[in-house]
């Protein structure tokens, strides 16, 4: 939608629940990614980039980690902003946070890395196979439902940010 | 007719192919065009499926990075998905290098090596 301002602008409303959930995962994200090297989120977040070549691999990441790393907290602290700007209004248990020109984007790709976050404090297999997860494994079932609720969001954003794309949420052939 | 980013000439080939239209035909012409290409061997850039990324993001971030269509997006995205891996690039050093960071910052698992 287009802002009073003339400005292209997207005003996302977020159950007040979420809101603060949201803020509460980008706090948790900001000081993962500070974690060692052997830390499974870091490992994940900061992958090998060269195959074959130890000394390459290591010097492309020194090169990379340090920039990547920078703009991941920047990304997320300018995440946080938004969020915090967020209006609700009174009577209203819904915040309703505006975005304009490469926030949406760049919301999308912070709330990737907090679902990614999360698989990697799971695991991949519990992941990969959610309906063997043990009842009794509570963690492990929040953090399931919470990528599950993040994904809503990242196709709500989707949707706004490349329709395109979002189209392909699915394994069906494109015509 | 889709277009193959991976069989697409890619700017090693563009610049083997000015230097060949620049040279005066030759022995000695041809022998530096071969060098010059074989000092510039592309790097092949693979993505790796994991169960996270949504699959509709990855067709974004492939629109997005690659530059490529709808139809060649999804179609390496499916191959990350099936396959396990896609190649998506075959690339002067320097611009696999380009992929891969962005590939990183959008959290997609991307590994770079010499093509062989």
């Amino acid at each position: 939608m287009r802002g009073a301002d003339g400005v292209d602008s997207l005003v996302w409303r977020l159950p007040a629940p979420l809101h603060g959930l949201l803020l509460t995962l980008l706090d948790d994200l900001d000081e993962a990614i500070d974690g060692p090297t052997d830390d499974p989120v870091v490992q994940r977040l900061f992958p090998r980039a060269v195959e074959g070549e130890d000394d390459a691999d290591a010097e492309f990441r020194m090169l990379l980690a340090g920039d990547l790393l920078l703009q991941r907290h920047e990304a997320i602290q300018q995440c946080r902003d938004l969020l915090n700007e967020g209006r609700r209004l009174p009577g209203s248990s819904t915040v309703r946070v505006t975005l304009r020109a490469d926030e949406p984007t760049m919301l999308l790709q912070v709330l990737n890395d907090v679902r990614l976050a999360l698989a990697a404090r799971v695991g991949a297999t519990a992941v990969e196979l959610r309906q063997l997860v043990d009842d009794d494994d509570v963690e492990t079932h929040r953090a399931l439902e919470t990528m599950d609720l993040l994904a809503w969001c990242q196709m709500q954003l989707l949707e706004h940010i490349d329709p395109v794309a979002a189209r392909h949420d699915g394994m069906d052939d494109v015509d | 007719m889709l277009v193959d980013v991976r069989t697409a000439p890619g700017p090693v080939l563009g610049a083997s192919h000015a230097l060949l239209a620049s040279a005066v035909p030759g022995i000695d012409e041809r022998t530096e065009s071969d060098e010059l290409v074989g000092r510039d061997l592309p790097w092949d850039v693979i993505v790796w499926d994991d169960p996270v990324n949504l699959m509709a993001y990855v067709v974004h971030v492939f629109r997005k990075v690659l530059g490529v269509d709808e139809h060649v997006a999804h179609r390496l995205m499916m191959e990350v998905h099936t396959e396990g891996r896609s190649l998506v690039a075959s690339e002067p050093r320097e611009t696999a290098e380009k992929y891969v960071r962005q590939f990183h910052s959008h959290g997609l698992q991307a590994t770079m090596r010499k093509s062989s």
